[in-house]
Parts: C-alpha cells; sequence; structure tokens
C-alpha cells in the first residue's frame, strides 16, 4: 500500500511505472495468452478459443523432444565443466601473488567487453578444420568461453572476501591446509558459488549466438529451435509455449536465489 | 608449558627489515609482553613462534629444541588473534571442539574438554550459540577457550582486546591474567598499549623498529627505562636538553646534581610527572597552566621559565589551582648520557 501511495505523489514515478508494465509486463501477457489460445483472430482483444491443444502438439515434435533434454545435458555439462576449471583459478588469483594476476583476471573481461560474434567468427573457422563445427563437443567448448566471467570474477571476489586469520586459525589448531579449504574457507563462500553456478547454468542454457555458428545443423539447442519456429512457423503458438518453457529455468533459479543467497552475497561476489 | 629462546632471529620483508636480531629468552610459565608502536615487529616475531611467518635467519628454540622447521598446524602453540576469528559456520561447541576432533580424541572427552574451557572463560551455556550472536567481548572469550582446550605449550595472543571498549578490555585483561596464573601456561601477549604491558606482564620486551630496546619486569621498565625511547613509549615523561658541566647538570637556568657515572656533556633529563614535588622556595618557579583532575590525583601542567612546559602529579590535598604561582623541584630523574642511564635522587 505504501508503495502505491509513494507512486501516486510522484508523477515521473507514475511514468516509469507505465512504462515497465508495457514494455516488460505487456509482452508476457502476451505470450500467455497466446500460449493457451487456439485460436486468435483479429480484432478481438483477447483469444477467441481457449485450449491446451497445442501444448500436446509441441511436445510431441521430434525436434522439441530432442532439443530439450539436449539443452539441459548442455547446460548440466558446461556448468560442471566451467566449475572444475574456474574455482580452483579462483582460488589461485585470490589467495595466491603471482605476475600479472590483474591482468589475467582482466583478460577474462574481454570476451565480454567486445562484440562476441567476431571471436565466435575465428572459433569457427578453426573448430571447421578441426571437425568440431555441428557436434556437441563443439557447442560445450564455445559455451565454456561465455561462462569464464561469472565463474572466475564472483569466487574470486568470494575467496578474497575470506578472511585470512580464519584459516589461519585453523592452521594454528592443527588443521591440514586440505581441512582448512574444505572445512573453513569452503563454506563460507558457498553462497557466492552458489550463484556463480546457477547464473552459468542459466546463461548457458539460453546462449544462442555460439549454439548457432558452431551447432547448426547437428546440434539443436531449445532457445536456437526456438528463434527458428519464430521465424519460419505461421503457427505463433509454438513460439509462445516454448517460451514460457524456456522460463522454467530462470524462475526456479530466481526461487533458489532468494533462498539460497542474499543480494549481498551476490553484490560481494562482484566485490561491491 | 615451556620455555622459549630467541636466537639472533632475523625478519626481512624484502629490503624491510621487520625484526632485527632478536635475543631473549622466556622462561616456562612467565607472562611475556612484546610492547611497541605499530610497525615495529611484535606481531611478525608472534606470527614467527606461531609459524605463519618464517625467519630470514636466526633460530626459535622451544625448550632447547628448534621449531622453525615445523609447520604451523604442528607447532603446539596456540593463538588468540587481534580480530574475531571464530569460524562463523559453526557454533561456539563446534569452533571449541574443532582442535580436539582433530586429534581424534573420544567424544565424551572432547565434550567434557570444551565445557571446562567455556566454563574457564565465564561462557557456560552459551555452547549452542553462533559467533554472529555473540558480543565482542565474548568473541574474544571464545578464541581464548579454543586457545585454551588444546593444552598448548605456549600461548600466543596478538592484541585479542584492542577492538574491545575500555571497561571490557580492563575485564578481560584481569581474567586472562588469572587464567594464566591458574594454569601456568608460558603466555606471550602482544600490544601497543602500555598500561595492558605494564598491568599483565611479569616481563615486557620493548620494541622499537624491529629491535628489541629492553627486557625487564614492568617495574624497572617503568622506573628506569634503558633508552629514550623506551622513556618517551612507556608512561608519561618530561624530557630536557642539559649541560653537564663541573659536576653539576645545567638545564634551563637551573642547575641538578650529577654523579660520576655520567659522561659527555650533552645530556638528556627525564622526569617522571609523580617525581615532582612542590618545594619550599629554593625550586624551580612554577605557574599553573592547567589542572585536569583524574580522580586520585591532579595532573598538573606547569609552565616553568626557562624550561617550558612541565607536566606534574600532585595528590589532591595539594589543592592547586590555575593561575596558582609556587616552587617545584624532582625527588628523583634520569641522566641519559653517552654511556647509558643514571638515576638521581634528590
Amino acid at each position: 500500500m505504501s508503495f502505491l501511495r509513494k507512486l501516486g505523489k510522484d508523477p515521473f514515478g507514475i511514468f516509469i511505472f507505465i512504462a515497465l508494465f508495457l514494455f516488460i509486463i505487456g509482452p508476457m501477457i502476451s505470450v500467455i495468452l497466446w500460449a493457451f489460445s487456439v485460436q486468435w483472430r483479429y480484432p478481438s482483444l483477447l483469444p477467441t478459443q481457449w485450449g491446451l491443444k497445442f501444448w500436446s502438439q509441441t511436445f510431441k515434435r521430434a525436434d522439441i523432444l530432442q532439443a530439450l533434454p539436449l539443452s539441459l545435458f548442455l547446460s548440466l555439462i558446461v556448468t560442471l565443466i566451467s566449475a572444475v576449471i574456474c574455482l580452483p583459478a579462483a582460488y589461485a588469483f585470490a589467495r595466491l601473488k603471482f605476475r600479472g594476476s590483474q591482468f589475467f583476471l582482466l583478460s577474462f573481461l574481454a570476451t565480454n567487453a567486445f562484440p562476441r560474434f567476431g571471436l565466435y567468427i575465428t572459433i569457427a573457422v578453426i573448430f571447421l578444420k578441426l571437425n568440431l563445427v555441428s557436434t556437441v563437443l563443439g557447442v560445450v567448448l564455445i559455451q565454456l568461453v561465455n561462462t569464464l566471467l561469472f565463474m572466475i570474477w564472483i569466487p574470486t571476489a568470494a575467496f578474497k572476501g575470506v578472511d585470512k586469520s580464519l584459516e589461519e586459525a585453523a592452521l594454528d589448531v592443527g588443521a591440514s591446509r586440505f581441512r582448512v579449504f574444505w572445512q573453513i574457507t569452503l563454506p563460507q563462500v558457498i553462497p557466492a558459488i552458489s550463484a556463480a553456478l546457477m547464473l552459468t547454468f542459466v546463461g548457458t542454457f539460453y546462449e544462442t549466438q555460439g549454439a548457432i555458428l558452431i551447432g547448426l545443423p547437428g546440434v539443436r539447442t531449445m532457445p536456437v529451435l526456438m528463434l527458428s519456429l519464430i521465424n519460419n512457423q505461421l503457427v505463433v503458438q509454438y513460439g509462445a509455449i516454448l517460451s514460457l518453457t524456456l522460463w522454467i529455468p530462470s524462475l526456479l533459479m530466481l526461487f533458489f536465489a532468494r533462498r539460497a543467497l542474499s543480494g549481498k552475497s551476490l553484490a560481494a561476489g562482484f566485490g561491491v | 608449558m615451556a620455555s622459549l629462546q630467541f636466537n639472533k632471529l632475523d625478519k626481512h620483508f624484502g629490503a624491510v627489515k621487520a625484526v632485527k636480531d632478536l635475543n631473549f629468552k622466556v622462561n616456562d610459565g612467565e607472562f611475556i609482553c612484546l610492547l611497541g608502536p605499530s610497525g615495529c615487529g611484535k606481531s611478525t616475531a608472534l606470527r614467527m613462534i606461531a609459524g605463519f611467518e618464517e625467519p630470514t635467519s636466526g633460530d626459535i628454540l622451544m625448550d632447547g629444541q628448534s621449531i622453525i622447521s615445523m609447520p604451523p598446524n604442528k607447532r603446539p602453540t596456540a593463538m588468540v588473534f587481534q580480530k574475531y576469528t571464530l569460524w562463523p559456520h559453526m557454533t561456539v561447541f563446534k569452533n571449541v571442539a574443532f582442535g580436539l576432533q582433530l586429534r581424534k580424541l573420544e567424544r565424551k572427552l572432547v565434550e567434557t574438554k570444551v565445557m571446562t574451557a567455556l566454563e574457564l572463560v565465564g561462557l557456560k551455556g552459551y555452547d549452542k550459540r553462533l559467533p554472529a550472536q555473540l558480543s565482542g567481548g565474548q568473541q574474544q572469550r571464545v578464541a581464548i577457550a579454543r586457545a585454551l582446550v588444546l593444552e598448548p605449550k605456549i600461548m600466543l595472543l596478538d592484541e585479542p582486546f584492542s577492538s574491545l571498549d575500555a571497561h571490557l578490555r580492563v575485564r578481560l585483561r584481569e581474567e586472562l591474567k588469572s587464567i594464566q596464573r591458574q594454569l601456568g601456561i608460558t603466555t606471550i601477549f602482544v600490544t601497543h598499549d602500555q598500561e595492558e604491558a605494564l598491568s599483565l606482564a611479569d616481563r615486557i620486551a620493548v620494541m622499537n623498529s624491529g629491535w628489541v630496546e629492553q627486557y625487564d619486569s614492568p617495574d624497572v621498565i617503568y622506573a628506569r627505562p634503558s633508552s629514550q625511547f623506551v622513556a618517551g613509549f612507556i608512561g608519561s615523561m618530561n624530557l630536557f636538553e642539559a649541560h653537564n658541566e663541573k659536576g653539576m647538570l645545567k638545564l634551563g637556568h637551573f642547575f641538578l646534581k650529577t654523579n660520576d657515572g655520567v659522561n659527555g656533556s650533552e645530556v638528556k633529563i627525564a622526569i617522571r610527572p609523580e617525581d615532582m614535588e612542590i618545594a619550599e622556595s629554593s625550586g624551580w618557579p612554577a605557574k599553573v597552566k592547567q589542572v585536569m583532575n583524574l580522580g586520585p590525583f591532579y595532573s598538573v601542567l606547569l609552565e616553568i621559565e626557562s624550561l617550558g612546559n612541565l607536566k606534574a602529579m600532585f595528590p589532591k590535598t595539594s589543592q592547586v589551582k590555575e593561575g596558582d604561582v609556587f616552587s617545584v623541584l624532582p625527588n628523583r630523574y634520569l641522566v641519559y648520557h653517552d654511556a647509558g642511564v643514571e638515576e638521581i635522587r634528590l
């Protein structure tokens, strides 16, 4: 109530509120309506015929039945490999002093700082020679590139945030280095690492540029499939239903994120 | 319980010599304070005992055995850190029990030991709390219990009370001393607070820019600081330049007697405020600039012609007021000269 009351006194706030509603909630409502309509003809404001007919049709399509498990598998495998590579690296960045560590840490920004497509094209040329184009391995490799930034930066900041004297205190009472890491350091950074894992999983699930360039025609992920359905099909419902389905990972992440982490630990992950 | 010996210990961080030629011995059961300004090397010395820093050269002996090749998790020392270093995801019980569990002790025994340690530091019944649910003073008590429960040969404390407020600091200080006396555990305590060092230690090592200026009992350190640095660092001290001429020390217009031990013509005279007395008439004429009531006595700032300001401490019975004029004289002073220090009483 107090939010709405405050809003009422602020014309600019009302403007922003309406704009947000039109540009974010509006399209979402439209997508939901389309997903549950059987027939929607101009100029009626609401679907002329409701139903779940297209849901069963969508999930009977062979391409979708193939793409959904593939996408889940890809996201999972990319997240896992990324964690195995990046978490030890993050610990090294945070705890070891070595020449050029700042430079290397910044270099991970490069993949996100410049238009990615140029990078992908050159990689695609190499992959073509290595026969990696249109293979699952190729897509895994290209999608790994995307995950490096989050998977290194967030855990690095988190490891840096762990007070060194906590580790020294554990060493002092007789714990081995490994035990100190496992029982003292790691529990402090679990929230930040979970955040990085979730961001990586969802980011990979929705990734399209690399998946299109390297994956097609043999490997077709859900978002890629959705793009082609939207572009080539006269049936709007396929696109709407897939788009709704693709919200699930995001919503799941939001749900877990709210429980597992506070905004604080995310912010700490970025060193704010 | 153990004795500790530093042998020509050096520690350099690059070009910075943090600790220089540390040479002293700590007896079994002694309470030692390393005292000095920040950056004097006292924490580095302590961290070398714990094993967190490796000496550049020299040796540390515990009961005659060198310990410098031992990793920190194998050393029979236990440390209490400056900041609260309780592990935030473990309960108080788990924090104290962690070291014991690593030693694979029986569960019942661990429980008994932890409870005894918590009782010792006055935290009975707090075992199920998380560190975040404790006050700063309570957290430092848990840290002390965590160190004591392992029955270390040497307990190390790195400015453990510096982040607590003044009242709590004094209380924990008293508690720590009584625990140390009760257990007879060899203790090395790092602090920059001279009052803390004077009240806790059996012996104090006053450190300055990496080396020990004086290693002595608090009484001796207070009464006879061996160098001008110690004189300036411990307690409050009036320092004056003086000439040594014709068997007398001349400072400003005034003369003080000297003795055969004083060498050289230029010397420094150091006078404790409590060694100043109100004299009959033959003393130094002084005007009271400021009077501060410190409870049991007055701290008085005097202005003395040709000497400048001088701090003195007078009993309440003296009834001095700002603007009063009278004569004062020191009944005891120290003379720092080329070859050392002489104590002279009038």
